[in-house]
């Protein structure tokens, strides 16, 4: 309409116009002047009306577009999924290289360092902070690492605001997607209470235009938190799925496991000491002198995290998950129970969408991991292995009775890093007649699973059928694939095969093709475990509810349960008798079972033993050596240094100053 | 569908506007023509007594006879020529009034009454621009004028240069410039008017108008010296308020030469430069690059191994055998030390009473500094030819009626290095000296490669510089082109005094690039035998390389740009004493780009305005005037769209007053106060099109991907690129200005100075308060920062002809310009305990810095010291101070540096003299309270980086060999920390560290000339015949000497240049 009348207004000078020019010629010259020049300018003038610098034509895509359809509000619904940080991603899964599992080779070749390694180094600091997931690249900040949390919940609280405008989507898949944004909402909540305890409660957006003093949050006490997220996820169970249907489409989605399994996680992280009357807090105040930490230790949040574990396990049994076990694997037909089992510790993390993954990232994006964990085959440059875990890890894990090695009585005469050659007993994990060190032999499977050592036999890389044809993996100087002055080896002599898929290969003179999976986010072994860790909590002495979740984890790598192995086999026999003991049993147990799954950097967090773990020294072999009697020697490879500010993220300095209502955390 | 229409509606719109137009011109053009035509009517006889015979002589100045002039008796058609002796007789009348006019003369009537004999003197048209200022859309009387102007004369801004934006540093008082590359095409100077008055995102930079019309900073520098008629610098709000929404940061006007009445004039101008880089950096020998190199990896991990072994420096310095240890000096490989380049310029003018033409063209070639390759058939050195025609004409087409028809083209063809000499020079600089040769002489087995055996490393992605330099070329052409269409109607029989002007323009830009190369193979020796000197050479990447060329296109650039302004205006002065006179003005604009990429960039930009200006003076002595300027900008919401920014002048010239007699009249001929004050706008304030409407990228954000085998949905989500926000409006100028001008000695001195003071409202900026909690996309942004500048701009001019032989004159300039931020959004320091961190008072391109206090010297210092946040830092690195003594080094103890970066202090001094055929000129211009930095991170040696593909080694710079730290001596106080081969981001801080006083004083230019005499040059049949030697940049004095202060931190870049010229000027 606007614009049609503004033809016409040019229409009317144009006329004008032309009246002027035909009376010119007949009057005389003076009027010709005047008519001319009086339509000249009225003509500038005319065109002066506003419309000329209307050049926005409508349709130019606004924030209302986005809710137009289902198909742009579905646009908008992954968008926020995008948000959920890659927990597979060295590069943002600080619980990848920030902790203690193990280290790498410094400015390795073609292969800088990777960014959060720097909070391992101890080089965290206020500044720019290192995994900053509290900033925004958007606004101006530097994340180095980390996602914006605050915009991915900002975002889900525009989609739930709009999500009733799109014409075309029904109620069913609405409430679904309603059900998935306060899902994910409540797992970014989790990133940020994991990471910074106390923080904001925005239940809805601020408006871009309020008032400088409106949008300066204050943080919310982390009992606040915690019911906020289990209030979201509450509300969203009822309308996701039981389970994913179509799985070539859908699988990824939000599931009921999935919710149930998260709100666990939350409790239990409640629970724990970090955040459970943790007495190092208890004066720590906002700017209104609100306490942010829960003042005392309150047995009852073991239970409400007991009840919500029994829940999240029974829906995930009904929804059919279980532990993996690599028999229901095509390759296993030929192989035998000792390879079956190495293999069913790995592919409980590699493989495919296996039943024991509640929760895996869709997105794939292993193969930076993968790469600096692969032992690679040749000499490509685009193979990392570049991460070494350290002895301390190596150490950790059990002998073949289950115990730990300085507990198990056949150990006590063991020398463990005296050299010791391959015989036929042990040929199934080291190459007969290669000399290693005793801290290989007798081990359990999990070690054999996790693990590439000096003289191990690998599975896979193309060699995954024959039980007797495995790659032979050497850590020595002269016999690195890539020559050992490229600083392309680990600088422990392991790598943690574990993450690494079968599949992944590299040919002669070629590069590795790694084979993506989806990194689990939540597997079942960590809830049996976490819900041992409860009911132990919440029992005056450990029992068979205690038991038996966490020997179900053992059964499954051929370890018989804790308290037959403790008693037939340990120097202490009634450790898992004792509340403490069992503890104790049940720390180790998830460090073992979950190692190289970026968990112990959290869990040591949460039980606060970061400080006793995270102050030692990282020892490896001595790499830059060839012979057995040289490699074979300790070195020190780093100190660790860990202070009780290290529990929780700095906020960067330049948010403080922004909004002055916000606190630092404690030690920063 | 809906689109579509929109885009019909839009494009007939724009026809119907652009044929209105048209047609208005068309209209007065046959109406006024055909008017006039009838009138001028000749042979028409008339019956007149003859009563009496008039003789007489008509000469000119120097009093030679004028043949040819011719005499005619007004209101009849008699007339008669002069003879060759310039003497006429006529039959005359008492009452007649007779006319004399010859081409390029002024035509003079003279009342016969009772006179026998009359002999004429004719003098020669006065230059109009001697005696008018050229101002916004019009000229003024020089006298009259109140606003703050500085014009040039165009013959000052001729250097040996084809960029004549390298010309304006000191040249002129209000003008802060300066120049930070010497690379050709990609040299032009930097330049703002009275500093930067704001620290908004958008356009701080002058509006430059060629001819009315405006143009980038890149049509400027095309501009050849000798085509310009006018150059002036609009300062204050009486001078640019007129232009409303473009004004605010200065206005450059420039006008082009129009012909003359007269014969054929010819002026052609040929020079020859040789350029060569001012001062270059100077880097370490090979020896002592290996050695700390070693050094560098060892003293950061003692268990390291060394680069380079023992072996190898050693035979490298016995100099066993230069491919095998080779010692590679890059930029005597790459680049030349002198580069010759040249000019043509020709220009033809003239006319007749009908019509006058200026036609000129123009050819420039520079050349870069880089060497070719023997094997390669093509020149890889940049070779940038333009060429540039002009064509301005001016038709009378009736007694009242003038149209001028101004078209000009540019044109550059450019072919250059691959990767732009800039980052070629750089990469010269990125390369370890010792651990290859540029390339291999060929052993046995590669004997017969047809191509050179580059040196390399590794797989070969180590990057050779001299690979890349000859590895292919990259060429670029492109074209502006300009045509103008302006009628000038003296409406001065309809009202005395009246006239009207129509300016119609367009111009089309458009470029294209395409490059040209070849993978280099890469080798490296294999073996060598010590005792033959033979060795053998192994391909690093026999699949990768090729011999034949490939093709990449590039950048596709169009753009075009319409503008259209009417004008009406009034002069007239009454009962001799009130001058009065008074314009109106209508403008449009409308540019297109060719490939905005998005919709909303690809949206018309337009701007609308109407302007008026009125000015009285009475006697000559009392002068007032006012400004408007009423504009509208696409940019803004209709409610906020139209900004309306008026000034006011006064002026008193005391020198006229009928009481400045008695002698003090040839002391003080001139005095002239004024006083000006006013608004001027700018809506150039982001990089947004549309503030007020939010823009969002529906699908184009991050993925997420579900399904069994990454197969299943995949959608992207949605971004916001800014919020709408319609109160977003035009940044304000609020500028006052005092001027003086005086003028010595009956004219000898002339001294002009001018005070000013502006505050600068309404800055867009991003909001500062917004923490992350809000989860925005993009930061907010408001009209909320205010910036206030003052300064002084003072010019002097000194004119003197002691006798017929020898004259002189001296010009210098002052300017001081200062910009301080007078409100910022920022949080509230104070409060945090920081207040330095608050920028308010402080200058706009002041720089925040850590106080470095020296080096660690220990670990125990290190351990005592507040702990640092910037990564991994030991003794030898950079100690900083804890300004806020919280015992943490982070970003609140970041505190004000150093002087701003665009200096303050802008100066230049020149004289010119001559002796009666010679003549020598010399000019020096100096920089002033500036500070810059030494690029810490680019300097870093040893530290490798990766670049498409490439990875480069940092170089080891002299200065940094000739003092560092090191562990065997650990001083605190050295100028280098401990040397590392990776980045230690605690070293690369902005600091006092790497802060250097940017003030210079530069011997700018210096010209030396003979004209042949007139003897020679009348045989020649010649106007002028001008030999001259002339250079600029000869030298500098400066507090710094690693390379050319100018360029500031950036020099590592491609060098300012050193040129000494010869030129010959001849016109006829």
């Amino acid at each position: 309409m606007k614009k049609s009348r503004f033809i016409y207004s040019n229409c009317f000078v144009y006329l004008a116009n032309r009246i002027s020019f035909a009376l010119s010629t007949r009057l005389n010259k003076t009027v010709n002047y005047i008519a001319v020049l009086t339509a000249s300018i009225c003509c500038f003038v005319c065109i002066s009306c506003s419309d000329y610098l209307d050049v926005v034509p409508d349709n130019v895509a606004t924030m209302d577009h986005a809710f137009k359809n289902r198909l742009e509000a579905e646009g908008f619904l992954f968008g926020i999924y995008s948000n959920i940080p890659r927990s597979c991603n060295i590069d943002n899964n600080p619980g990848l290289l920030g902790g203690d599992e193990g280290w790498l080779i410094d400015n390795a070749d073609n292969y800088p360092n990777p960014l959060l390694w720097g909070i391992a180094k101890g080089e965290q600091n206020t500044q720019s902070p290192m995994a900053n997931f509290w900033s925004s690249v958007h606004t101006g900040g530097n994340t180095l690492g980390g996602v914006s949390m605050w915009t991915a919940i900002s975002d889900a609280n525009i989609f739930l605001e709009n999500i009733h405008k799109p014409f075309d989507l029904d109620d069913f898949e609405r409430n679904q997607w309603i059900a998935e944004v306060k899902f994910l909402k409540a797992y970014f909540y989790f990133w940020l209470l994991r990471m910074y305890g106390p923080v904001p409660i925005l239940k809805e957006n601020i408006p871009v235009s309020a008032s400088s003093e409106k949008v300066k949050v204050f943080r919310d006490p982390v009992d606040d938190v915690v019911d906020y997220i289990v209030t979201l996820l509450d509300e969203s169970i009822p309308d996701l799925p039981l389970k994913i249907l179509d799985w070539q489409m859908d699988l990824g989605r939000p599931t009921q496991p999935m919710a149930y399994a998260l709100k666990a996680q939350v409790l239990t992280l409640a629970a724990s000491p970090l955040f459970n009357g943790n007495p190092d807090y208890i004066d720590f105040v906002d700017r209104r002198n609100i306490a942010l930490f829960p003042q005392e230790y309150k047995p009852e949040k073991w239970e409400k995290a007991v009840n919500a574990l029994k829940e999240a396990i029974d829906i995930a049994h009904e929804a059919g998950h279980e532990l993996y076990d690599f028999h229901s694997h095509s390759f296993a037909k030929n192989l035998n129970d000792s390879t079956i089992i190495r293999m069913s510790i790995r592919g409980a993390v590699v493989e495919r969408w296996n039943p024991e993954v509640i929760w895996a990232d869709s997105r794939g994006g292993t193969t930076g991991y993968q790469r600096e964990a692969f032992f690679g085959t040749d000499n490509k440059n685009n193979v990392g292995m570049c991460y070494g875990p350290s002895l301390n890890v190596v150490e950790q894990f059990y002998s073949k009775n289950g115990v730990p090695i300085d507990e198990d009585t056949e150990w006590k005469e063991v020398d463990w890093y005296a050299l010791r050659t391959g015989d036929t007993a042990h040929n199934r994990f080291i190459r007969q007649g290669f000399t290693t060190v005793n801290l290989h032999f007798n081990r359990e499977y999990r070690f054999y699973g996790s693990l590439s050592f000096d003289g191990c036999l690998y599975y896979g890389a193309g060699k995954t059928t024959k039980d007797n044809d495995f790659h032979l993996l050497q850590f020595r100087a002269d016999n690195q694939p890539h020559g050992f002055y490229t600083k392309m080896h680990s600088p422990t002599g392991y790598n943690p095969g574990k993450v690494v898929h079968f599949l992944t290969t590299q040919g002669v003179n070629q590069a590795a093709t790694y084979y993506e999976y989806q990194w689990p986010i939540i597997r079942l072994a960590d809830l049996y475990l976490m819900y041992a860790e409860a009911l132990n909590e919440t029992k005056a002495s450990p029992d068979e509810d205690v038991y038996e979740y966490i020997d179900k984890v053992r059964n499954r790598s051929g370890l018989d349960g804790v308290v037959n192995s403790w008693s037939n086999h340990s120097i202490n026999p009634n450790k898992p008798k004792t509340k403490d003991g069992m503890r104790d049993i049940i720390q180790r147990e998830r460090m073992i079972e979950l190692a190289f799954e970026g968990i112990r950097f959290w869990d040591l967090r949460r039980w606060k033993l970061a400080e006793l773990y995270m102050n030692k020294t990282l020892r490896g072999w001595t790499v830059t050596k060839t012979k057995s009697e040289e490699f074979y020697q300790i070195q020190d490879i780093h100190t660790l240094k860990f202070e009780k500010k290290d529990y929780l993220w700095p906020i960067q300095t330049s948010e403080l100053l922004k909004n002055t209502n916000l606190v630092q955390n404690p030690g920063w | 569908m809906k689109k579509r229409k929109m885009v019909l509606l839009l494009r007939k719109t724009l026809m119907t506007i652009l044929g209105l137009i048209l047609m208005f011109l068309l209209n007065s053009i046959s109406l006024i023509a055909s008017d006039e035509f009838r009138y001028i009517n000749i042979g028409e006889q008339n019956d007149l007594q003859q009563n009496r015979t008039l003789k007489g002589k008509v000469v000119d100045e120097n009093g030679n006879p004028l043949p040819g002039v011719t005499i005619t008796v007004v209101g009849s058609t008699r007339g008669v020529i002069t003879d060759d002796d310039g003497n006429y007789s006529i039959e005359v009348d008492f009452n007649d009034i007779l006319e004399l006019s010859f081409i390029g003369l002024e035509t003079q009537r003279i009342k016969v009454a009772d006179k026998t004999t009359l002999n004429v003197n004719l003098k020669e048209k006065v230059d109009e621009l001697d005696e008018v200022t050229v101002v916004a859309f019009a000229k003024q009387k020089k006298e009259s004028v109140l606003a703050s102007i500085t014009t040039v004369n165009p013959s000052e801004l001729r250097v040996p240069s084809s960029n004549l934006t390298t010309a304006l540093a000191g040249r002129i008082a209000g003008l802060i410039s300066y120049q930070t590359s010497g690379e050709p095409g990609q040299d032009d100077a930097q330049f703002f008017i009275r500093g930067v008055a704001s620290f908004g995102t958008g356009k701080v930079d002058p509006l430059i108008l060629i001819d009315n019309v405006e143009v980038t900073s890149s049509d400027l520098s095309r501009l050849h010296p000798d085509d310009i008629s006018s150059f002036s610098i609009l300062k204050d709000a009486t001078a640019t308020t007129l232009y409303g929404a473009r004004g605010a940061n200065g206005v450059i006007l420039i006008t082009t030469k129009e012909g003359k009445e007269g014969s054929v004039k010819v002026s052609i101008r040929l020079e020859n430069s040789f350029s060569s880089p001012t001062k270059t950096i100077a880097m370490a020998d090979p020896i002592t690059y290996m050695k700390m190199a070693n050094e560098a990896e060892r003293t950061r991990n003692p268990l390291g191994r060394n680069p380079y072994t023992q072996e190898k420096i050693d035979n490298t310095i016995q100099g066993i055998n230069p491919y095998v240890y080779p010692t590679v000096d890059w930029m005597d490989l790459l680049f030349k030390n002198v580069t010759v380049n040249q000019r043509a310029n020709i220009n033809i003018s003239g006319g007749g009473k009908i019509a006058r033409y200026y036609i000129a063209g123009s050819f420039s070639q520079d050349n870069g500094i880089f060497k070719s390759d023997k094997y390669n058939n093509f020149n890889n050195n940049i070779d940038l030819k333009k060429y540039l025609i002009r064509s301005n004409i001016n038709i009378n087409l009736t007694n009242s009626t003038e149209c001028v028809i101004r078209v000009h083209g540019t044109f550059d063809d450019y072919s250059g290095p691959i990767t732009g000499g800039s980052e070629l020079y750089q990469k010269a600089l990125n390369v370890s000296p010792a651990r290859f040769p540029a390339y291999y002489m060929p052993d046995a087995t590669f004997a017969n490669a047809a191509h050179t055996l580059f040196g390399g490393y590794n797989n070969g992605e180590y990057l050779n510089p001299y690979a890349e330099m000859v590895r292919g070329y990259s060429a670029s052409n492109s074209s502006v082109m300009m045509a103008q269409i302006e009628l000038n109607q003296n409406l001065g029989k309809l009202i005395d005094g009246l006239s009207a002007r129509f300016l119609g323009n367009t111009m089309r830009n458009s470029k294209f690039t395409v490059s040209r190369s070849f993978n280099p193979f890469y080798y490296s020796v294999s073996s060598f035998n010590k005792m033959s000197g033979e060795y053998t050479l192994y391909q690093l990447n026999p699949l990768a390389g090729t011999e034949y060329l490939s093709y990449t296109e590039g950048d596709k650039i169009v753009n075009t740009s319409s503008y259209g302004e009417a004008s009406l205006n009034f002069n007239k002065i009454f009962a001799d004493k009130h001058d009065v006179s008074g314009m109106l003005i209508f403008t449009m604009r409308n540019a297109l780009n060719g490939n905005a990429g998005t919709l909303v960039a690809s949206l018309p930009q337009r701007n609308l305005g109407s302007a008026g200006r009125f000015t009285y003076g009475y006697d000559s002595r009392y002068l007032a005037e006012f400004n408007f300027g009423y504009n509208g900008s696409e940019k803004f919401d209709a409610g906020h769209r139209w900004g309306f920014f008026p000034s006011f002048g006064a002026g008193w010239i005391l020198s006229n007053e009928p009481f400045w007699t008695g002698g003090i009249e040839h002391i003080v001929s001139k005095l002239k106060f004024r006083g000006t004050y006013g608004l001027v706008g700018n809506d150039a304030i982001g990089d947004e099109r549309f503030f007020y409407l939010s823009q969002v990228n529906i699908g184009k954000g991050s993925n997420y991907v579900m399904g069994y085998d990454f197969g299943g949905r995949n959608r992207r989500g949605t971004t916001i690129t800014h919020y709408a926000n319609p109160l977003i409006t035009w940044e304000i100028a609020y500028k006052k200005n005092l001027g003086l001008e005086l003028g010595l000695f009956d004219g000898k001195i002339d001294i002009l100075a001018d005070f000013y003071d502006q505050h600068r409202v309404n800055i867009l900026q991003p909001r500062a308060d917004i923490p992350s909690t809000m989860g925005l996309w993009s930061t907010p942004k408001a009209n909320v920062g205010e910036a206030r500048g003052r300064g002084v701009d003072i010019s002097l001019d000194y004119n003197q002809s002691f006798n017929k032989d020898f004259w002189m004159t001296a010009r210098g300039n002052f300017t001081y310009a200062r910009s301080e931020f007078e409100f910022y959004e920022e949080p509230d320091y104070e409060l945090a305990g920081v207040p330095w961190r608050s920028r308010i008072g402080h200058p706009i391109s002041q720089q925040w810095g850590y106080i470095a206090e020296r080096l660690f010297i220990d670990k125990a210092d290190v351990e005592n010291a507040p702990r640092q946040e910037f990564g991994e830092y030991r003794a030898g690195d950079i100690k900083y101070k804890d300004l806020n003594n919280d015992n943490v080094i982070n970003e609140l103890d970041l505190s004000p540096i150093g002087y701003p970066t665009t200096p303050e202090i802008n100066y230049g001094f020149g004289i010119s003299t001559g002796y009666k055929n010679f003549d020598f000129s010399f000019f020096l211009q100096g920089s002033a309270r500036s500070s810059f930095w030494i690029d810490a991170y680019a300097l870093s040696p040893f530290i490798t980086s990766s670049s498409d593909g490439k990875t480069m080694e940092n170089g080891l710079a002299k200065f940094i060999a000739d003092d560092y730290w090191t562990e065997l001596s650990p001083n605190p106080q050295v100028g280098w920390p401990r040397l590392s081969n990776y980045r230690i981001n605690n070293n690369t801080q902005r600091s006092t560290m790497f802060m250097r006083n940017g003030s210079f004083l530069r011997f700018k230019s210096i010209e030396f000339g003979y004209s042949f005499p007139k003897i020679i040059t009348n045989k020649l049949k010649l106007e002028q015949f001008r030999f001259y030697a002339s250079g600029t940049n000869l030298f500098t004095l400066s507090g710094f000497d690693l390379w050319d202060i100018e360029m500031g931190g950036n020099g590592l870049g491609y060098p300012l240049q050193r040129v000494v010229n010869l030129g010959i000027n001849i016109s006829f």
